[in-house]
């Protein structure tokens, strides 16, 4: 093996991890593990876009960032697999099999996170104090809005759009509750009725950039999630505005 | 029926047409969807459920 494969290798392995969900740090360590376990010098400079690994001889290997979006499964497994190299328990034959395995991960079905995220948003809906009825409002307004997010991502519509879209149709939805006069707290399923959209993620990993001084992967997350909660935002609110409820 | 009811009836129901087209262009282009059809319950083998690449292969059951 030459250190270019080991180097490609690191590359294709560091644009997989960013771009599963794991922070600039996670991501420095793993490749700091997988280098010093191979015996190479490598370092990893990591973009919002693209990552480069520059081996000591002065290669530098470039890879765009892969976008599998946030699935904390291959994050895991990815991790493990630096530990198990470190650890001496399987070859680099073997990782580069496992990784190809990991990398080629089906995405978990669609119907499963429909149903657990229409789920989990109810929940919030009650941690804000909504009765049952708004409970389940959120939940009937989580499971169309999710749908039709699933439906344009697969056709290839823009996420800003697509955001947009779902926190108005969610929304107007949940409305139902204020408009037929069901329940107690149809202001709570309105407001809860979009949180499934909010970017969590990349904002958390945008703060723990900041701390691990990657300033650009971090202004990039944060930016990204910033636009997409303006995007929610005005979904929610032109869905206000049409069904006339002024609450604020 | 007040004015709001009505806008929200109207936007409810853009998205419910949005869906039902999908469902019939889908159930109207895919060729093979009697050959889908799959029964509520049927018998199978247990590595139809889970499967772990790197099972053995199992054809002595018979």
């Amino acid at each position: 093996m030459t250190s270019e494969e080991y180097g490609t290798f690191i590359a294709d392995y560091a644009s997989l991890l960013w771009g599963c969900g794991a922070t600039c740090i996670r991501t420095e360590k793993n490749v700091a593990r997988i280098s010093a376990a191979l015996g190479i010098d490598a370092t990893v400079e990591i973009m919002p876009r693209h990552v480069h690994v520059i081996l000591g001889d002065g290669t530098v290997i470039v890879r765009k960032m892969t976008h599998t979006g946030i699935n904390f499964d291959i994050n895991t497994r990815l991790s493990r697999l630096s530990w198990d190299l470190a650890d001496s328990k399987i070859s680099f034959e073997e990782m580069r099999r496992r990784f190809a395995e990991i990398a080629g991960t089906p995405p978990t079905n669609r119907w499963e996170v429909l149903g657990l995220t229409s789920a989990a948003n109810a929940a919030f809906c009650a941690i804000f104090g909504g009765d049952i009825m708004a409970m389940a409002l959120v939940m009937i307004a989580t499971a169309l809005g999710f749908r039709l997010k699933q439906i344009m991502l697969s056709a290839g519509r823009d996420a800003r759009l697509t955001c947009l879209c779902a926190a108005f149709f969610s929304a107007t939805f949940s409305a139902a509750g204020y408009i037929f006069g069901l329940g107690a707290t149809p202001e709570i399923a309105v407001g809860t009725s979009v949180l499934y959209l909010i970017p969590g993620v990349p904002y958390i990993n945008s703060v723990s950039d900041i701390i691990g001084r990657h300033y650009l992967c971090a202004m990039s997350r944060f930016l990204d999630a910033l636009i997409l909660t303006c995007c929610l935002s005005a979904g929610l609110a032109s869905g206000l505005c049409i069904l006339g409820l002024k609450w604020f | 029926m007040n004015e709001q009811m009505i806008r929200w009836c109207a936007i409810v129901g853009i998205l419910l047409c949005i869906f039902i087209t999908r469902c019939l262009v889908w159930y109207f282009s895919h060729p093979n969807r009697k050959a889908r059809h799959s029964h509520l319950i049927e018998i199978g083998k247990e590595r139809e459920i889970f499967f772990v690449p790197g099972d053995e292969e199992d054809d002595d059951d018979f």
